[in-house]
Parts: structure tokens; sequence; C-alpha cells
């Protein structure tokens, strides 16, 4: 039981972050300062992801290896 | 893309030795489908933590998908909420950083995407599903969990075509780097803002040279 709670609660969230701006602010025009640093986000985003040095990988497989 | 099969077959295989059986595995991908939060939720499941706090560290980890959700609202706007819901579910970092990197040429940017984050799906799930079926199978001495930086390092080098884009990977890095002790994560979120933000003093510092 925890663990579809655990999956639909993750599947929830992970749907509202990702349609939050597509389906909520559809149509309005963001102000010009924002979308300027929105194109700083990815460069980022992805920088962090990739030096991420306990990487989330490492971590599952090393904590539950029999 | 391929990159993605040993990052997505992790992700099954972490979430089958966490306690999941194969269905909920699988199930897990198709609802969830957050490399990330899906390995931090396996781990946390196998340490007994409450769903409240693993939902909460789900949330953590994919705020970026708000971010990214924003910065793919001009490209959307002649799409119809119908099908905004489903654009809107394959948002992946992978799906993303193609379309972001796509050429300044492309005539059809919403299909750029949907067929970027329509392939990426298929290659998550079919790598998430033979990671739960083989599960405890596979040694983990295989080396694949080196696929997880290494994806993100392929998709980071098409998005830095400005200096201040270079800025803001650099200072995310070193942040990200810096921060690691921080819990749920945090070291990410840190590291990105902390960019983001030197990535825009760089672009006051061009446009007053200029």
């Amino acid at each position: 039981m925890k663990i579809w709670l655990v999956i639909v609660g993750v599947g929830l969230v992970s749907l509202l972050l990702r349609s939050s701006f597509l389906v909520i602010l559809r149509g309005r025009h963001l102000p010009e300062r924002v979308t300027s640093s929105l194109g700083l986000v990815p460069a980022a985003v992805l920088a962090a992801r990739a030096s991420d040095p306990e990487g989330p990988a490492g971590q599952a497989r090393a904590t539950s290896a029999p | 893309m391929p990159g993605v099969l040993p990052f997505s077959m992790v992700a099954g295989i972490a979430a089958v030795q966490a306690g999941f059986t194969p269905v909920q595995s699988i199930a897990f991908s198709l609802i969830g489908y957050a490399g990330s939060a899906q390995l931090i939720a396996s781990q946390m499941v196998a340490a007994q933590a409450p769903v409240v706090l693993i939902v909460l560290s789900s949330l953590v980890v994919n705020l970026r998908f708000a971010v990214y959700s924003a910065s793919m609202l001009p490209l959307f706007g002649g799409v119809p909420l119908s099908r905004r819901w489903p654009l809107a579910y394959g948002l992946t970092d992978q799906a993303y950083a193609v379309t972001v990197g796509r050429p300044a040429a492309e005539p059809h940017p919403v299909a750029y995407y949907a067929g970027a984050a329509a392939l990426m799906w298929l290659s998550w799930q079919g790598g998430t599903a033979v990671g739960a079926l083989l599960g405890a199978k596979v040694p983990a001495s295989w080396p694949l969990d080196f696929a997880v930086p290494l994806s993100f390092v392929a998709l980071l080098f098409p998005v830095l075509h400005t200096r201040p884009q270079v800025t803001a990977a650099v200072v995310s890095a070193l942040v990200a780097v810096v921060a690691n002790g921080l819990p749920f994560r945090l070291n990410l979120i840190l590291g990105a803002a902390c960019g983001v933000a030197a990535g825009l003093l760089a672009q006051r510092s061009q446009a007053g040279r200029a």
C-alpha cells in the first residue's frame, strides 16, 4: 500500500510541476526579464546534474545492493 | 537517447531492490516518469522513510520541471489545452535539452519536441521494464551508473551558446559539488539557482559593455 501511495504521490507531483506553466499560464506572456533568465536555466540545471558527485544512481545501487 | 537506457535500467533495478514488485516498478516508471525522483524515492522506500517525506523530496528534485515548463511556454502558443497535458507529461531533461538545442530554422518546434519526448519515453519505459524484470539478477559490479552523469554532460554542451550560459553552467556545477552535503539533493537546486544568478550578472555585464 505504501509503495502505491509513493507511486501516485510522485506521479502527481511530477505531472503538476511539468504542466504548471504550460497549462496554468497558457496564453500569457512572461516579462522579458523572466524569459531571458529562463534561457540560462538549461545550462545551469544540466551542469548541476552532470557534476552531482553522488549521483542518485550510484547511491541507490550502493545502498540496496545485496 | 541511447545513453538513457542504462540510466533507466538502473531506475528499474533500484526500485525492485528497494522492495517494489516488477509490476510496481514498471507502474512507477509509467506514472512518475522522473528518473532522479524514481531513484531517490526507491532509496527512501528502502530506508522506510515516510510517504510524505518521499513525495516532498520528489517535489524538490523535480522543481526543475516547473522551470522547463515556463521556458517551453512560448513554444506552445497555439497548442490546445487537451494536447498540452500529454505534451507536458513527456517533459524531461532530455526532451527539453534536445528541443532547446534544435536547429534555429526548425519550422515545427512542437512536433520536434513531441518526437523527442516520444522517443525518450519509449527508451525510458523499455529500460526500466528490463531493469525491473532483471532486478536483483544484475550484479552490482556492472558499471551502469556511469551513464547518469554522462547523459547529462552530453545534453549540456549543445545548450552552451553564449558566455552567460557558460558562466551559469560553471557556477552551477561548482556550487552543486561544494554543497554536496545538503539533504534531499538540495545541492542541485542551489547550484542551478546560483548558476542562473551568475549568468544574469554576466548578461548585465555584457549589456553594460555594449
